[in-house]
């Protein structure tokens, strides 16, 4: 029975907590999609059935970087990686790693609607072309880009899509397959290291988390979902399928629609639109929170609206073209802000010491 | 309007009064001569207003039996001495006479009277008190207000009687004003929302306020939005037991409704009988009117999505059926949906509108024989028509009118994405609705809390708990009166 009484600045602070945790949810959906669109299109479809412990291989080195950030955040009794770097480098510093930050979340945001827009046109069928299905997606994210309610509407949302979620992952887990485990090398020593080369950048998407205020619970239990969740879906992957059937498909539509293929058709079309709207509220944040590292202090209204043209533009370039070269920069993009942001922040700490 | 102050010279204010009330043309403004206190005396009022029994009675005769007295006491307040009305009131400007008089009071002019004396003698036609048309409830009380803003305001103190229920009274409308009332519990409600609400009321400016439904239109946050904003009720009961959760409710004279602002989505989910209903029947019955509300909005676009685009969803035997009825049918079936519910909003609309039971008869009938003469001409297939009533009734089961038709309108709006993209065009605008749900306001509370944001509240939301664990207010409240009383002594033993 809940009988506290709170003073009204209680009640406020208790709002600002709220829309925090509202906030780090959407991050959290960014990357989570970030995540496993890279599992099951770079990493899974190279190493096959070996898939599931190579998968959290892949995510030690971008957990390691984010547990550093994180450490050197604190270090500087900051809240966000931004805050950090303003402490220990200057307005420079910070306006340098905000427009990185901003290139960042627009790369996943392109990745996030190449891979939406390519599983229509050519894995689910839909008549329409690349564009006009971006156009459209662009158009309804464009509706849904409000200062609060986007974030305020994934967290609404987040318990329906975790039920979602756990009522197609039973329907999976009567089809799984213990020695779908085997061979625990996959197809080889040189598979699994052409795996490793394309997914070792997996975790990074992480350190989007850092860009805002941490909720209760901290960063350790805000990265939490992210990994679990697409660990626990490539697992469930590499039960079901055998190794042989994993490493077929290649194409990017053929390795996001792999997971629902043999479901039942009602679970697998729940599969596929879970799939989609988690993708298109990745988008519509990614827009969001891209706008506003890159608008730096002033407020600039029509940014997302710029950047939607933007991302639209890019499906112009045919779709099989853009995801190689998405998955190109987006493999190292992180890496690269990452190791700045951990060397500014580290370097500048020992010269003030 | 003459602004002019009132004459000391009788002949003067008449010829004013006469003026500014077109006297010449309108033969309901009355005016009545006669002597007080040795001065030649007026009396203005309006036909159909006054009581002829209190004016003859307890204005006129007093008045009339001091014609002869000589004084040289402060007039007006010897005229509000001399007659036992409750209300007298002075008015400087023939401007503020004229608008006393109608509100229904008698004015009296006295030769070298610098000011007029407004008398309260109101007696206006109106409809007694009779059970709410549209809320009509299994358990709890039956009486709905009417159109007199007094009758409203004394129901509501009748169910809260306490001094902390304030009433503020004002007017909206600037040509011609009509009579408002903002009522809350001090202490209660919170102070952020009512300086919001003066706020927005001062801001009005319209000629003149129709009805309860054209302030709410002046009032609301998101004009654009589908979604109502605030809750209009004809239950005196559910307007006290919003006030009890720090909410402020505005009467309006001549509507027989009033309005609740802020509320958030729930309240318009919940009818008036939920609390006096056990906790588990109210549940139950809760769960219904959602599950009423989503197949009204979902159920015909998932029927064509599923048809059209997801054929392997459903049963095979289902599916032929369908195909083979559809093989005769010269129309898609998004067409054959989308005339189909046109066809069931015609018939609502057009039983409202018929009055008594009549309407309701027609609404049956008609369904009945349209939809056979449909199946029969093979313009629709028998599933469709099941579809559509179930989507139909769904509607109906929404408490809120205004909820009802954003939930109809919302269902073409799914029938059109489901039309053209499936299942698939169904979810993208479920999510970009409810986005934009939450980005909703309600006197600048989020319509969508305590969902999202979480706020603090009740086991009161989507279903509904025991009373006794409703120990907080809603989060609209004041702060500092979150904590209410709710339970029993029993329960501590």
């Amino acid at each position: 029975m809940r009988t506290t009484v709170f003073t009204a600045q209680e009640r406020r602070q208790r709002r600002e907590a709220g829309d925090r945790l509202a906030r780090m949810c959407q991050i959290r959906l960014i990357s989570t999609v970030s995540m496993l669109t890279a599992l099951f299109t770079r990493v899974i479809p190279l190493c096959g059935s070996a898939g599931w412990w190579m998968g959290a291989v892949c995510m030690l080195p971008g957990l390691a970087t984010y547990g550093l950030l994180c450490a050197a955040i604190r270090s500087c009794g900051a809240k966000t990686l931004q805050e950090a770097v303003l402490k220990k480098c200057g307005r420079a510093g910070e306006t340098l790693v905000r427009l990185l930050l901003g290139v960042l979340f627009l790369l996943e945001g392109a990745g996030s609607l190449t891979a939406l827009v390519t599983a229509f046109t050519e894995g689910i069928g839909t008549e329409g072309t690349q564009f006009t299905m971006a156009l459209l997606t662009l158009g309804a994210a464009v509706l849904c880009l409000h200062r609060d309610a986007l974030a305020r509407g994934i967290w609404l949302m987040r318990r329906g899509m975790l039920l979602a979620a756990l009522v197609i992952a039973a329907l999976l887990a009567g089809m799984l397959r213990p020695d779908g485990l085997h061979p625990v090398l996959g197809p080889g020593g040189s598979a699994l290291q052409a795996a490793w080369k394309a997914g070792c950048t997996l975790a990074w998407p992480l350190i989007l988390l850092l860009t805002a205020e941490p909720a209760k619970g901290g960063r350790l239990r805000a990265a939490t979902v992210p990994v679990f969740f697409s660990l626990g879906t490539g697992a469930a992957l590499c039960l079901i399928y055998p190794c042989e059937m994993l490493i077929r498909e290649t194409g990017l539509a053929g390795t996001l629609l792999l997971p629902a293929r043999h479901l039942p058709a009602a679970a697998a079309t729940a599969a596929h639109c879970l799939g989609m709207l988690g993708a298109f509220l990745s988008i519509a944040s990614c827009l969001q929170l891209g706008a506003q590292q890159l608008e730096m202090r002033r407020r600039l209204n029509w940014l997302p609206f710029a950047l939607a043209g933007l991302l639209a533009l890019l499906q112009l370039i045919p779709a099989r073209r853009l995801w190689l070269a998405l998955t190109g920069i987006m493999q190292y993009a992180p890496v690269l802000l990452s190791v700045w942001a951990l060397i500014l922040v580290i370097r500048r700490k020992k010269c003030a010491e | 309007m003459n602004n002019d102050n009132v004459s000391s010279r009788l002949e003067k204010s008449m010829a004013a009064m006469d003026a500014l009330l077109h006297r010449s043309v309108n033969p309901d403004m009355h005016r009545r001569l006669f002597r007080v206190f040795r001065r030649e005396a007026c009396v203005y009022f309006m036909e159909g207003v006054v009581s002829s029994d209190f004016l003859q009675h307890y204005l006129l005769s007093p008045l009339m039996k001091r014609s002869m007295e000589e004084t040289a006491e402060y007039l007006p307040q010897l005229l509000a001495e001399s007659v036992p009305l409750i209300e007298a009131v002075e008015a400087e400007r023939y401007a503020d006479a004229v608008r006393e008089m109608m509100i229904g009071k008698a004015v009296v002019f006295v030769q070298s009277m610098k000011c007029a004396v407004c008398f309260d003698v109101r007696m206006f036609v109106r409809r007694g008190i009779s059970p709410p048309l549209t809320e009509s409830v299994v358990n709890g009380p039956h009486q709905g207000f009417n159109e007199s803003i007094r009758d409203n305001i004394t129901m509501i103190r009748r169910i809260l009687p306490t001094p902390d229920l304030v009433g503020e009274m004002i007017t909206v409308g600037d040509r011609y004003p009509t009579a408002l009332s903002i009522l809350y519990l001090k202490g209660v409600a919170d102070e952020g929302s009512l300086e919001r609400i003066r706020g927005r009321l001062q801001c009005i400016k319209a000629d003149h306020v129709m009805s309860i439904g054209m302030l709410e239109q002046l009032l609301e946050d998101s004009p654009w939005s589908l979604m109502p904003q605030c809750c209009l009720t004809e239950r005196p009961d559910r307007a006290a037991s919003f006030l009890l959760e720090g909410q402020i409710v505005l009467a309006l004279d001549g509507s027989p409704q009033i309005l609740c602002m802020p509320v958030s989505i729930l309240h318009l989910l919940h009818t008036p009988d939920d609390s006096s209903m056990r906790w588990q029947y109210g549940s139950f019955l809760r769960l219904i009117r959602l599950i009423g509300a989503a197949s009204t909005i979902l159920l015909p676009a998932l029927f064509v999505a599923a048809v059209t685009f997801h054929p392997e969803l459903l049963p095979v035997t289902l599916l032929t059926a369908i195909l083979e009825s559809q093989a005769a049918v010269p129309l898609s079936i998004p067409m054959e949906m989308l005339l189909m519910l046109l066809m069931f909003s015609l018939i609502g609309e057009a039983g409202i509108r018929v009055p008594g039971v009549a309407g309701s008869s027609l609404g049956t009938v008609s369904g009945l024989i349209l939809g056979q003469a449909a199946v029969e001409a093979k313009l629709v297939h028998p599933l469709l028509i099941i579809v559509v009533a179930v989507a139909s009734l769904g509607s109906y089961a929404v408490p809120d009118y205004g909820l009802g038709l954003a939930c109809r309108i919302l269902q073409l709006l799914f029938l059109g994405a489901a039309s053209v993209f499936g299942l698939y065009g169904v979810v993208l605008l479920l999510g970009v609705g409810l986005i934009r749900l939450c980005a909703v306001r309600s006197l600048g509370s989020p319509y969508a809390a305590p969902l999202s944001p979480v706020r603090l509240h009740n086991p009161d939301t989507l279903m509904r708990f025991p009373v006794w664990m409703q120990t907080v207010r809603t989060w609209l409240a004041s702060p500092e009166a979150m904590r209410r009383a709710m339970g029993s002594d029993r329960r501590k033993r």
